[in-house]
Order: C-alpha cells, then sequence, then structure tokens
C-alpha cells in the first residue's frame, strides 16, 4: 500500500462529506417547501485492490447516489384523499353561501316577509274598508316579493360564482397537465441512460402538481417503468402521456349546465371529485334549491291569484291577479304544428307539466291528448287543424296546423321566471279584494280571511304542506346539506392531514437531525482533509529524508 | 416514529386554530346570546325555531285582531248602554197622560229629541266607518224618508268574522241596525217573531203584526188598534226611531206625517201600545248587550289561551336559540387556559432547534 493510496482514500472521504453537507444544505433549504422529500447519500464501500500476499486493501468510500426518501403507497392516498377534500372543499364552501340565503336563525329569508304578508291580511280583515290596513298589505307584498328576488339573486349568485370558479378550475388543470407533460420530458431526460440516478426534484416537483392536479379533479395516474413518466387519466380519456396532453373543456349548454369534454369526448358523468367534483355537486344541489324556490313562490302566486279573484275590491268590483301570474313554456317537437298556452282558469290551475300528442283516427285525422305528465289525467278529442282550442286543468291550449302521429309538444310552467316575474300586480289599495261579494262591500272581510288563512293550508303542489312548512323543509334540506358537506369536510381534513403527517413522517426534513447530520459530516470532511494532511506529512516527511 | 420538523408546526397550527375557532364560537355565543348561527349549526333546532317565531308572529297577529275586537265591543257597549239609557227617557215621555196642551208639546218634543238621539246612535261610527250598518259601513244605518215620513235603514244583515288565532274564529263581531232574521237580534227594530195582541188599560185592543221584507231589509210591524167604540186606527213601524216619531207625533195629536189629526183616544193608544214596546225593545237592548259579552268572554278566553301559548312558545325558543351565559363563560376560560398552554408551548418548541445549541 503506497502513500499515494492514501491520498486517495482521503479524496473520496472528502467527497463523500463534500456530497453529504451538499446534500444536508438542500435539506435544509427545502425544509418548507411543498412535496420535497428528504433526500440522503447513498454511500458505498469503494472496491478494494488486492495486492498480493493476501492483502486486499480497500480504496475508500463510494458515493452510489442520492436517493429521497418516498413512500409511493403513501402518496398515492394522498392522492386520492386530496380528492375527496377538494371536493368536500368546494361543496361545503358553496353550500355554506347558500345557507346564509336561507339563514333563518339571523332573520334572513322567507319566513318572516311570508308569515307579515299573511298577517296583513288579517289586518285587513279587522278593518276591511280601511285603506291603511289595505297599503300595509300592499308593503308587506313587495317586502315578500323583494326577499324572494334577494333570495334567488343571493343563489344565481353563487351558481355564477361556481361557474367562473369551473371555468379557472378547468384552466388550472390543463395548466397542471403541461406542467406534469413538461416535468415528463425532464425526467426522462435525466433518466435516460442512468442506472442509478434518479431525478430527485424533479420528480418531487411532478407528485407535487399531480398532488394539485387530484385536489382539483379525480385523476388517475401510472408510471411507466421504462422512462419514469406519468400518464395521468380523466375519465378513462388521457390527460397526460408522456410529453403529450389533451385539453380539458368546459361547454355551456342549453340546461345552464357545463359539458365537460377532453379530447373531444363528453366526460361530464365521469367528474366526481376534486374541486370540480365539488363543484359540480354544489352546482346540482342549488339548483335543486333554487327550483324548490320557484315551486314555493310560483305555488303562492297561484293560491294567492286563485283566491283573489274569487273576492271583490273596493269598488265592487272582481278580483284581479294580485301577483303577476306564471307563464308558461312550449317545448315544440312538430314541423308544422304550433302551440300556444295561457291560464284561463286559476281555481284547477297545476304547476305539473303537460304533453300534447296525436294519434291518426284511422279516417286520414288526428286525434290529441293532452296528458298531464303527474297525474295522468288526459283530455282528448278529434283535432282540427285549422285550430283547436282545449280548455284542460286551467290551461287554454290553442293548437294549430298539420301534424304527424311523431308530432309532440310539451308545456310546463315558466318555474325558471317564477321569481324574476314575480311582481305584485296590485297597486291601487282600493283594488285589493277583501269582500266575498260586490254587495257586501266595503265591510264584508270573508275573502281577506280565506286569503289570510292561505297560509295554513296545504298545497298539493308542495307535496300536501303548507307554504311555511315546505320553506321549513327546504331549509332543513339546506342545513342538513351544509352540516353533512362540513362535516365530510372536517373527516377529509383530519384524515388527509393524517396521511401528510405520515408523509412528513417520512420525507419531511428534521433542522435537529441535519444539524446533527451537518455536524457529523463536518467532522468526517475535517477528518479527510487530515487524514490527507497526514498523508502529505508522511511524504514530505519521505521525501526530506531521501534528500539528505 | 421519526418527527420532522414540518410535523412541529402542522401540529402546532392546527391545534392553534382549532382552538381559536372554538374560541371564535364561543364569543358569538357571547356577543349575540345565540346558541347557534347557521342553520347547519343545529338543523332541528333552526327548524324549531322557525316553527315557534311563526306561531308567535301568528300568536302577536291574533293578539292585535283581540285588542281591537275588544275595542270595538267595548264601543259597541257603550252605545247600547247609552241607546238603553235613551229607550229608558223615552218611555218616560210616555208615562204621563193627559197635561196641558203645553204639557204635551213639550213631551212631543223631548220624544222628537230623544227620536234624534236615536237616530245618532243607530248612526254611530268607529274608525270612520258605521257600526250597524252591515258590510255597507261605508253608509250609515238609517237615514229619514221625509216623503214617507219613516227611516229606513241603509245597510245589510251580513256579520264580520274575525280570525282570533290557531284556528279559532269569532263570529259576528258587529251588530246589525235591522234584520228580517229573527234569531238575529238589532238593538233598533222590534224583532217579533209573530202577531201579538195586547189589550190597553183604555180597553182598546192592539194587535202587533210583524212583516218581513226583503228590500228594503226590515221588518215592518203594522199596528191595529181597535177601541171600544170599534174604531180603527191603522199605522206602522219599522225602527225606534218610526216608534220615538210616532210617538212625538201622538203627543201632537198627529199621524206621522205630522199633519193628519188624531183624536185624544187614538193619541194616548197609540202612546200606550208604543210603550209597551218600548219594554220589549229594551228587553232586546239588554240581550244584545248579552250577546257582545259572551262574544268578550270568548275573546278573553281566547286571549288567556293566546297568551300562555306565546309564552310557552317563547320558552321554547329561547331555551333552543338562546345561549347559556354561565356554562358558555366556563367553556371560554377552558378553550383560553388550552389555548395559552398551547401558545407558550409553541413559543418553546418552535423557537429552538439543534443549530441554537452548535457552538
Amino acid at each position: 500500500m503506497s502513500f499515494l493510496t492514501i491520498f486517495d482514500i482521503g479524496k473520496t472521504a472528502l467527497f463523500a462529506s463534500q456530497a453529504q453537507l451538499g446534500v444536508i444544505s438542500n435539506n435544509i433549504a427545502n425544509a418548507s417547501t411543498p412535496g420535497y422529500s428528504r433526500q440522503e447519500v447513498i454511500l458505498t464501500i469503494a472496491a478494494p485492490v488486492s495486492q498480493g500476499h493476501n492483502q486486499v486493501v480497500g480504496q475508500g468510500v463510494q458515493v452510489a447516489g442520492i436517493r429521497r426518501q418516498y413512500d409511493a403507497l403513501l402518496q398515492n392516498q394522498i392522492d386520492l384523499a386530496q380528492q375527496e377534500y377538494g371536493k368536500s372543499t368546494t361543496h361545503s364552501q358553496n353550500l355554506s353561501y347558500i345557507e346564509q340565503v336561507f339563514n333563518e336563525t339571523q332573520g334572513i329569508g322567507l319566513a318572516t316577509p311570508m308569515t307579515d304578508f299573511f298577517n296583513a291580511w288579517h289586518e285587513v280583515s279587522n278593518n276591511p274598508q280601511g285603506l291603511t290596513e289595505r297599503s300595509l298589505l300592499l308593503q308587506k307584498a313587495d317586502t315578500l316579493v323583494n326577499s324572494a328576488k334577494l333570495m334567488e339573486q343571493g343563489i344565481t349568485t353563487t351558481l355564477t360564482q361556481i361557474n367562473s370558479g369551473i371555468v379557472d378550475t378547468v384552466s388550472k388543470i390543463n395548466a397542471f397537465a403541461t406542467r406534469i407533460a413538461k416535468l415528463n420530458e425532464q425526467i426522462a431526460q435525466v433518466e435516460a441512460g442512468s442506472a442509478s440516478g434518479t431525478a430527485n426534484d424533479f420528480r418531487d416537483q411532478r407528485s407535487e402538481v399531480l398532488r394539485q392536479l387530484n385536489s382539483l379533479v379525480n385523476v388517475n395516474a401510472w408510471e411507466d417503468p421504462t422512462n419514469g413518466t406519468l400518464t395521468v387519466t380523466l375519465g378513462n380519456r388521457n390527460l397526460v402521456s408522456g410529453s403529450n396532453t389533451n385539453t380539458l373543456s368546459a361547454i355551456y349548454d342549453q340546461t345552464a349546465n357545463y359539458i365537460y369534454k377532453l379530447d373531444g369526448i363528453d366526460i361530464t358523468s365521469k367528474i366526481s371529485k376534486g374541486e370540480l367534483g365539488g363543484a359540480v355537486a354544489a352546482s346540482g344541489n342549488i339548483q335543486t334549491h333554487l327550483l324548490d324556490l320557484r315551486k314555493l313562490v310560483a305555488s303562492l302566486t297561484s293560491q294567492v291569484n286563485v283566491q283573489h279573484t274569487q273576492g271583490y275590491d273596493l269598488n265592487g268590483v272582481q278580483g284581479t291577479d294580485f301577483f303577476t301570474p306564471i307563464g308558461f313554456n312550449v317545448s315544440d317537437n312538430s314541423a308544422n304544428g304550433t302551440l300556444s298556452a295561457t291560464a284561463n282558469n286559476l281555481t284547477p290551475l297545476t304547476l305539473d307539466n303537460y304533453a300534447v300528442t296525436f294519434a291518426d283516427d284511422g279516417s286520414g285525422g288526428y286525434n290529441y291528448t293532452i296528458t298531464n305528465s303527474s297525474t295522468s289525467a288526459t283530455s282528448t278529442a278529434a283535432y282540427d287543424p285549422a285550430g283547436t282550442t282545449v280548455d284542460f286543468e286551467g290551461i287554454r291550449f290553442v293548437i294549430s296546423g298539420a301534424v304527424t302521429a311523431t308530432d309532440s309538444f310539451t308545456v310546463a310552467p315558466d318555474l325558471s321566471k317564477a321569481i324574476q316575474n314575480f311582481e305584485t300586480a296590485i297597486t291601487d289599495p282600493r283594488e285589493i279584494a277583501a269582500s266575498s261579494s260586490a254587495a257586501t262591500v266595503p265591510g264584508d272581510n270573508a275573502n281577506a280571511l280565506l286569503m289570510a288563512d292561505i297560509i295554513n293550508q296545504d298545497i298539493v303542489e308542495l307535496n300536501s304542506t303548507t307554504f311555511t312548512d315546505y320553506y321549513q323543509s327546504l331549509v332543513g334540506q339546506i342545513g342538513s346539506q351544509s352540516k353533512t358537506a362540513a362535516d365530510g369536510l372536517t373527516y377529509n381534513n383530519n384524515f388527509l392531514t393524517m396521511l401528510n403527517t405520515q408523509r412528513a413522517s417520512i420525507s419531511g426534513v428534521s433542522m435537529d437531525e441535519e444539524a446533527a447530520n451537518l455536524v457529523r459530516f463536518q467532522r468526517a470532511y475535517q477528518a479527510a482533509a487530515r487524514l490527507i494532511q497526514t498523508a502529505d506529512v508522511l511524504f514530505e516527511d519521505l521525501i526530506n529524508l531521501a534528500g539528505r | 416514529m421519526r418527527v420532522s420538523s414540518d410535523m412541529f408546526y402542522s401540529h402546532l397550527t392546527q391545534g392553534l386554530l382549532d382552538n381559536l375557532k372554538d374560541m371564535d364560537k364561543l364569543s358569538n355565543q357571547i356577543a349575540t346570546g345565540k346558541k347557534f348561527f347557521k342553520p347547519s349549526d343545529d338543523v332541528l333546532g333552526t327548524l324549531r325555531s322557525i316553527g315557534y317565531k311563526l306561531t308567535l308572529s301568528q300568536n302577536a297577529q291574533a293578539q292585535q285582531t283581540i285588542t281591537e275586537a275588544t275595542n270595538y265591543l267595548n264601543y259597541n257597549d257603550t252605545i247600547l248602554t247609552q241607546l238603553s239609557e235613551t229607550l229608558t227617557n223615552l218611555k218616560r215621555v210616555t208615562m204621563p197622560s193627559g197635561g196641558t196642551s203645553e204639557d204635551q208639546a213639550y213631551y212631543a218634543s223631548q220624544a222628537a229629541a230623544l227620536r234624534d238621539n236615536l237616530l245618532d246612535f243607530s248612526n254611530s261610527t268607529y274608525l270612520n266607518n258605521y257600526i250597524f250598518s252591515g258590510s255597507l259601513s261605508d253608509q250609515p244605518a238609517y237615514t229619514y224618508d221625509d216623503v214617507n215620513h219613516v227611516y229606513v235603514y241603509q245597510g245589510d244583515n251580513n256579520q264580520m268574522a274575525l280570525n282570533l288565532g290557531a284556528g279559532t274564529t269569532l263570529k259576528a263581531i258587529n251588530i246589525v241596525g235591522n234584520s228580517i232574521d229573527t234569531s238575529l237580534l238589532s238593538p233598533f227594530n222590534y224583532n217579533l217573531v209573530a202577531a201579538k195582541t195586547i189589550t190597553l188599560p183604555s180597553g182598546s185592543t192592539v194587535v202587533f203584526t210583524p212583516d218581513r221584507l226583503t228590500s228594503p231589509n226590515s221588518t215592518i210591524i203594522n199596528v191595529q188598534i181597535t177601541d171600544t167604540m170599534a174604531n180603527v186606527d191603522n199605522f206602522s213601524f219599522t225602527n225606534i226611531m218610526d216608534l220615538a216619531h210616532l210617538i212625538s207625533n201622538a203627543w201632537n195629536r198627529v199621524d206621522i206625517d205630522g199633519t193628519t189629526a188624531l183624536t185624544s183616544q187614538q193619541s194616548s193608544d197609540r202612546i200606550e201600545a208604543l210603550a209597551n214596546v218600548l219594554d220589549e225593545v229594551q228587553s232586546q237592548v239588554l240581550t244584545v248587550q248579552g250577546q257582545l259579552g259572551v262574544s268578550q268572554s270568548g275573546i278573553n278566553d281566547q286571549k288567556t289561551r293566546l297568551t300562555s301559548n306565546t309564552t310557552t312558545q317563547q320558552n321554547s325558543l329561547d331555551n333552543i336559540q338562546e345561549a347559556k351565559m354561565d356554562e358558555t363563560i366556563i367553556s371560554i376560560l377552558k378553550v383560553s387556559t388550552a389555548l395559552n398552554a398551547l401558545r407558550s408551548a409553541s413559543a418553546k418548541i418552535l423557537s429552538q432547534s439543534l443549530f441554537d445549541f452548535l457552538r
């Protein structure tokens, strides 16, 4: 063994210590970097050299590689938990916005305006000829109208925000997909042809981007062991494949909902988790609540109008619509037919949908059939293409034009505008119909009493409940959904925190540990330097000896 | 288990956030006095509180109606008391017999004045509405027909009902000024069901016959007096103003038109016959007042029920939504102690690492 060997061994020790100190500094620098996995140097014994005489001399130490502390299974669990957490966050947040619209605990909502409106009818019944009471009733009606409009505005604003958030989220998903594709390329380049070298930092970056992507939408990912690239799928379609990406797009459809397409294929039904899944779920829940609220207002409009038109005002004139009546939507599935629908009798009017179909009568003509989609009640007779007028369940259907057996129409109350068009139609207090007949005006309060009693009546269109019970049930549903979403968020947050703790336990940087290692490898470095110094002294002594 | 620096931070920050969240909720409870602030805090509590508030609102409305109804009934009672006193005074005017012509003129003027008082009572208003006109409350109950010299009822016999809450409807809050319905008593007309005959101290026979007319809506009482000489005197009246008018004119010895002369016998018989009716009408007024009392009693019962129900509902509402201050304050102290301990521990743990000890 020569002195030079001591130099070489010292050098390997010095380099190894340098590498250790470098990794420690990287660990310390990234201690708070999200997604960073602690790294450590893998040391191996350098291949020894045989010097004969059964002497095998060690050649020092060798840096075999730098390893990141990473648990792939745990990371996969975190990714899945991140999907649930992302969904819970958006779902809970949006439902809590809607909850504020129905926050009856703070007196916000429709319960008080609705009760006040019917109480005002009581006041009118106490003094049916009193203009003060009548004016107060109109004020309370306006308050009810404004409250309903404010609630609808609150809900539609939230829906708009959700939609706006969806556009942002889709944009972020595409950006993350592009980032993963780029990192795939970089990882493949770094690791190409290298048996031991791994692109630790790029992989950490990619894991972090994938984690963020999972918080946005429910993607699946798998790594190609041949080149280290990650394939990310969404709804069984590739979002990222190697260095290529497909673009996710959100397209607004006719029903005011988004359709999600990836690579041109509709994957809407596959979006179930992540922030996007939460937004889709929240949007669905909120639209249901909005429909329920509109149905309540439509029913209230109808019931109040029905009773009001049965009374007589201070001028002895029969009452007119108290609130602006609900219109109808006609869906035309015919080539040449036309249909118009108007309310002509409020009493039997429902909030149901109607289907108008035609059947060959066997003699060259057609019979029409109008069917109530909820009750299956029908009205059928011969159809006259020159113009057929049918009064059915309070609606006047006017149909004309040539039809065939495949033609049909759908008539539905325009609930979408039930609140938008909700207005007090009466402006003159004298036009409030408090009396039951023209002859008993002005002191008769019989119709006012019936109006006031509407609040206690079970309404068929509202599942045979009263307005207040239906509204209470709506508040209860929203409260329960919000509570469930908040509980889900707490659970998912706790679960994710637990997983992140496990990850931090494996991959996190401990400053104490790094400090200890820093001292340790500083000493190792100093020892290696001292080894070289010692060899140098010995070598100098030898040279000096030879020079005498 | 290996512990990294991030684990310390995340555990401590999570602990701080949890404690601060609890503290925020408790301080909100202290500030508002409420246990919950949104439906999801307590879904059932919220639904129950809506129900209680709805009932309380309806009760408040019913109590308002009860107050108005009580005022209305009290006013009616006052009018009827005054009406009764006026009828007593009218009765007094029928008591004397004979007297000088000056005396008789005085009685006539007294009766006429009382007649006008009765008309005023019949046209009493409450909140600018004529209270004895039925549903036609915008017009006086009675007006004088100076062609036929009678008082004509302008109203109808509709009765106003009031909702006193909890499904309780008070029927017939108002008293009608006249009615052909014998089950519906009015203090202003003679509710004679069937023909009635009486004999006066003078020996004259008086037959009262009711004739119910739907237009105008009133019962005419036809009176036929047959004296001992078989002389017949026919006249009629529909209400107490007519009655007072007849008495006044009888003292003046003229018929209802004020010009057709009456004999002394006719005058005195008319006064005596009508005095008899006055007794009946006064009795009717007392009955109507009694009916008012029954209505008032029903209202009072309902008021008691409502007050009791309101108290119960309010207590239930308070129990559900009001925060218990003592418990809340104790909870705040507990959370505050835990929070401070965590802050203190955090400061120590986070402030140092091995680096601080390396020299």
